[in-house]
């Protein structure tokens, strides 16, 4: 039973399906194995449904159950009562916490004149913390297909890959083989948004002659599938080592990955473009004159890097968009 | 008893890919996360044997393909090496508490590896080198933790199921 002939048959034999599958998968894009696999999905996703209805109450608990201290019974019925009390207190909290995600969901769908299939994540396929991805518990009954973005109130979370009845997965903005097209705030810069590592992705500009700096705020171009507008990040780094003709960004997104709970899918777009609208209004005049290295603005530019501080000059150059 | 073992094994793993999809892998824990599947597997190979491993390890392995977006059949393969590697080790078991300990924990650092390894060979542009030995390090330091409670649990189980087998060893 330990190292015989059968075993190493055995082993031989199952290394080989599992090549022949990876060959499989690898050559052919959809076909039977895809097939299989969203039916695998959404029996699993029912089930995962199942078990997180279960297992959350179990996480909530651990989270509020406090130490039963001493061996008296007295204590430990008031400590119950405290942990009960707590849990329900956590579930309140979480349920208004849910709530006010859904309002800002329902405004910022609002805002940009999306339809949107609202959705709570179910499991993260993080398989040995490689990959991310999510499920998400909405499907093609709800009308979700493939290659639909994925917001919350702050952003862009992703976009949906396979799609079940159900349930649906979505690969997450950061994960390195998703590309997704951006345009600079207030300019018709094009580029991509590539996943790099949770907490930031990469820009890269198309058109060497528009110029990207720091602070520039990106949203989604938008295609066919894609919705145009759904905030995405802000520029943090220049990459190409401050020659001043970087194409490539680095972009810290406005969505916390590690905390993404509530999510809505946009299952159609507006009629026309909402253009910069989802965007949070800048705060005070903008560190940089809006959108136009031209001749004219020159006598400020000088001036900038000397003053880092911003002393806010009045009501700016915002409105003028 | 040995068919009652063998739905056994495949309901704690089947269990054990639930519970990390659903908890595991939506704790925030600081390092990285555990994964109780490659931990389940390795004590189950431990316990009964390389073919045991490779077949459970290949199995569980092709579920846990379906239900992500790799490539198929990249952890049947990771985890079927890894399943009949542990079952080598499956006659010390008895020798020292250890034997299952470092089982596990290399069986949790050598799937991180095969399974990035098998990503770049496949250009898979998710695997970075620096990232992958983190996780290979802080899964089998978490494998640490849980072993410990895991390993005791599935060994009673199949003694329980297996009196006869369990003597021979």
């Amino acid at each position: 039973m330990r190292d015989t002939r059968r075993s190493r048959l055995l082993l031989v034999v199952l290394v080989a399906a599992a090549f022949l599958l990876i060959t499989l998968d690898y050559r052919s894009d959809g076909g039977i194995l895809s097939g299989l696999r969203s039916g695998v999905s959404s029996v699993a996703g029912r089930v995962e449904r199942g078990v997180s209805t279960i297992t959350s109450p179990i996480s909530n608990a651990l989270s509020s159950i406090e130490d039963a201290g001493r061996d008296r019974r007295r204590a430990e019925q008031l400590s119950q009562q405290l942990a009960d009390a707590n849990q329900q207190l956590a579930q309140l909290r979480d349920a208004r916490r849910q709530a006010a995600a859904l309002s800002r969901l329902r405004l910022v769908a609002d805002k940009g004149g999306y339809t949107i299939v609202p959705a709570r994540i179910m499991a993260t396929d993080d398989q040995l913390g490689l990959e991310w991805t999510v499920t998400v518990d909405a499907g093609s009954d709800t009308g979700v297909r493939p290659g639909m973005l994925v917001i919350n109130s702050d952003g862009l979370v992703g976009s949906t890959v396979r799609v079940g009845a159900t349930t649906s997965v979505v690969r997450l903005a950061c994960d390195p083989t998703s590309h997704i097209g951006a345009r600079l705030e207030g300019s018709q810069a094009l580029g991509k948004v590539d996943g790099e590592r949770p907490g930031e992705l990469l820009f890269t500009l198309y058109d060497a002659g528009q110029r990207v700096e720091p602070g520039d705020r990106l949203v989604t171009f938008g295609s066919a599938d894609y919705a145009a507008g759904v905030p995405i990040g802000t520029v943090t780094r220049l990459r190409d080592g401050g020659s001043g003709l970087a194409r490539l960004a680095e972009v810290r997104p406005f969505v916390s990955f590690g905390s993404v709970d509530l999510v809505s899918i946009v299952v159609a777009k507006p009629a026309t473009n909402p253009g910069d609208r989802l965007l949070t209004p800048r705060p005070v005049a903008p560190p940089k004159p809006p959108p136009a290295p031209a001749p004219p603005a020159q006598p400020a530019q000088p001036a900038q890097p000397a003053q880092p501080a911003q002393a806010a000059p009045a009501a700016g150059a915002v409105p003028s968009r | 008893m040995r068919a009652f073992a063998v739905v056994i094994s495949g309901m704690l793993l089947v269990l054990a890919l639930l519970l990390q999809l659903t908890l595991v892998g939506q704790l925030d824990l600081p390092l990285g996360r555990p994964d109780l599947v490659v931990i389940t597997l390795a004590c189950v190979a431990v316990l009964q044997g390389p073919m045991w491993g490779a077949s459970f390890g290949f199995g569980i392995g092709l579920l846990a393909d379906l239900l992500s977006d790799h490539t198929l059949g990249r952890l049947a393969l990771v985890l079927c090496l890894v399943g009949y590697a542990a079952g080598m080790l499956s006659r010390d078991v008895d020798r020292s508490v250890l034997v299952p300990l470092a089982t596990a924990a290399a069986a949790c650092g050598a799937a991180v590896g095969m399974f990035a390894l098998c990503g770049a060979l496949m250009g898979d542009p998710r695997v970075a080198p620096d990232d992958v030995a983190g996780r290979a390090v802080s899964m089998a330091l978490y494998s640490l933790v849980l072993t410990p409670l895991l390993f005791p649990v599935i060994a009673a189980l199949f003694r329980r199921l297996d009196p006869a087998r369990a003597e021979r060893r």
